[in-house]
C-alpha cells in the first residue's frame, strides 16, 4: 500500500483529504505544519505529499524547497493545494519541486484526477 | 422517486429511441426523476407524469426536443481515457503524416462531443505539437445532439471543477485564463474547432470524410439497432485508411457493421486493444 502524507493546519480538510485518498488506497499520515511534515518525512519518506500552501510556521513552499533538499527527497510525488486565484503561489510551487497542482477547492473527482495524472493511481 | 406508469415509461424509451437512439434502461431509470422533474418544473408543470401526457398531445415537438435533450448523457472531462490521446499522438498522427504527404491536410470528428473536452483537448496536443507539425493544416469538427452542450463547448468557458478534472497543471495554466468564478480557453486553441449541432442518427455526409473519428461512450449508451446505425455511419465516415476510436470495450458490441477495407477493420477501436 502506498503512503501519502498529509499536510494541512486544518483538521477538517485534513480529515476530507484523508477519506478519500483511503478510498484510493493509500495508507496516509498526517501533520499540521511544514516543520511536523519534514520531520515525518526525515524519519520515512512517504510515496505522495499532499501539501497545502499556507501554514503556520514553514508554509507549503518553505517545506518543498527543505524537502527536496533532503537525502531521498527527491522520491515523494508532491501534490501541492493551491489557494484559488493565485497563479503566481502555483508558479513558485512548481518551481520549488511541486509535481502536480490542484486549486482549492478540490472533491474527490480532482484529487483522483491529480493522482492519476501523476501516475500514484 | 417519482413513480411513472409502464405505459408512460414505454412511450418515453421510444421517443428517447426514435430522437437520439438512446436506451433508457432499468439502470438508467433514475435520470427519469433526477432529469425530467426540473424541466415539469420550469415548464410549470406538476410533474413528469403531467410532463408525459404534454408529450402526448399533438404540436409537442419544443417539448420532445426538450425531453430528448434533458436526458442526454453528456459527462466528460479533459483527456479521458488518456490512452485514446497516446495512441493519438504516436500512432495515428505519424501515420497520417506518412500518407497525407501531398495535402498535408488532417481532417479529425470528434462525434458526440458534449461540452467540448474530447476536441479541445485533441486542440491542446495540436498546439503543443506546433512546430513539429509545420504548414499542416488540421480541422477538428466537434457534433453533439445537444444544443445546450453545443453552446456551452462554443463558449469556451468551464468550470473551477472541469479544467482540474484530466489537465495537468502545465496545461491547465497554458491553455485557460482564470474568468470569474470559472477559467476562459485560450482563444486560439478554441478557434481550432468547429462546434454545431447533428444528431447521428441522420445523414452525417455534409461533414465530409475525416481521417480520425472519435465516438467515445457514446454507442454503449444506444439501442441495439441505433448502435449498428450510426457505428455503419461513422465508420462510412473514416477515409479508407482512417481510424475509428470508440470507448473501451465499445467495438466489441457492434453488431453488423462491415468495415469498408481490412485496414480500417484493425483500426475500428484500435486503441483499447
Amino acid at each position: 500500500m502506498k503512503q501519502c502524507l498529509v499536510v494541512d493546519d486544518s483538521r477538517v480538510i485534513r480529515m476530507v483529504a484523508r477519506k478519500i485518498l483511503e478510498e484510493l488506497h493509500f495508507e496516509i499520515t498526517e501533520a499540521e505544519d511544514g516543520r511536523m511534515a519534514l520531520e515525518v518525512c526525515r524519519r520515512a519518506m512517504p510515496d505522495a505529499i499532499l501539501l497545502d500552501c499556507n501554514m503556520p510556521n514553514m508554509s507549503g513552499v518553505e517545506f518543498l524547497r527543505a524537502l527536496r533538499r533532503e537525502s531521498g527527497g527527491e522520491r515523494p510525488v508532491v501534490v501541492y493545494c493551491a489557494s484559488e486565484n493565485d497563479v503566481k503561489q502555483i508558479t513558485e510551487a512548481i518551481t520549488a519541486g511541486a509535481n502536480e497542482c490542484v486549486i482549492k477547492p478540490f472533491d474527490r473527482e480532482i484529487i483522483e484526477s491529480k493522482f492519476q495524472l501523476t501516475g500514484l493511481v | 422517486m417519482t413513480q411513472i406508469d409502464q405505459d408512460d415509461l414505454t412511450f418515453l424509451q421510444a421517443l428517447l429511441a426514435r430522437r437520439s437512439g438512446f436506451l433508457l434502461d432499468r439502470e438508467r431509470a433514475y435520470l427519469i426523476e433526477a432529469r425530467l422533474l426540473p424541466l415539469a418544473r420550469r415548464e410549470g408543470l406538476v410533474g413528469v407524469g403531467t410532463l408525459i401526457s404534454k408529450l402526448r398531445s399533438p404540436h409537442a415537438e419544443r417539448l420532445e426536443r426538450a425531453v430528448v435533450e434533458a436526458m442526454l448523457l453528456t459527462d466528460t472531462c479533459f483527456f479521458r481515457d488518456g490512452e485514446a490521446f497516446d495512441s493519438f499522438a504516436s500512432e495515428m498522427l505519424p501515420a497520417l503524416m506518412q500518407a497525407r504527404q501531398e495535402t498535408k491536410s488532417i481532417r479529425i470528428w470528434c462525434a458526440g462531443c458534449a461540452s467540448g473536452q474530447e476536441p479541445v483537448s485533441l486542440a491542446i496536443l495540436l498546439a503543443e505539437s506546433g512546430g513539429l507539425l509545420g504548414d499542416w493544416t488540421f480541422e477538428i469538427v466537434a457534433t453533439d445532439l445537444s444544443c445546450a452542450a453545443i453552446a456551452r463547448a462554443k463558449a469556451g468557458h468551464f468550470s473551477h471543477f472541469d479544467v482540474q478534472t484530466g489537465l495537468t497543471i502545465h496545461r491547465h495554466l497554458d491553455s485557460f485564463m482564470r474568468d470569474g468564478e470559472g477559467w476562459r480557453l485560450d482563444r486560439g486553441i478554441l478557434n481550432r474547432v468547429s462546434f454545431s449541432v447533428q444528431n447521428l442518427l441522420e445523414d452525417c455526409s455534409a461533414l465530409g470524410r475525416f481521417d480520425v473519428v472519435f465516438c467515445r461512450n457514446v454507442l454503449r449508451f444506444m439501442t441495439d439497432a441505433a448502435r449498428a446505425d450510426v457505428a455503419q455511419r461513422l465508420n462510412q465516415a473514416a477515409a479508407e485508411d482512417g481510424y475509428v476510436v470508440l470507448g473501451a470495450q465499445e467495438e466489441r458490441d457492434l453488431p453488423n457493421v462491415e468495415a469498408k477495407s481490412e485496414s480500417s477493420a484493425l483500426r475500428l477501436g484500435i486503441w483499447n486493444r
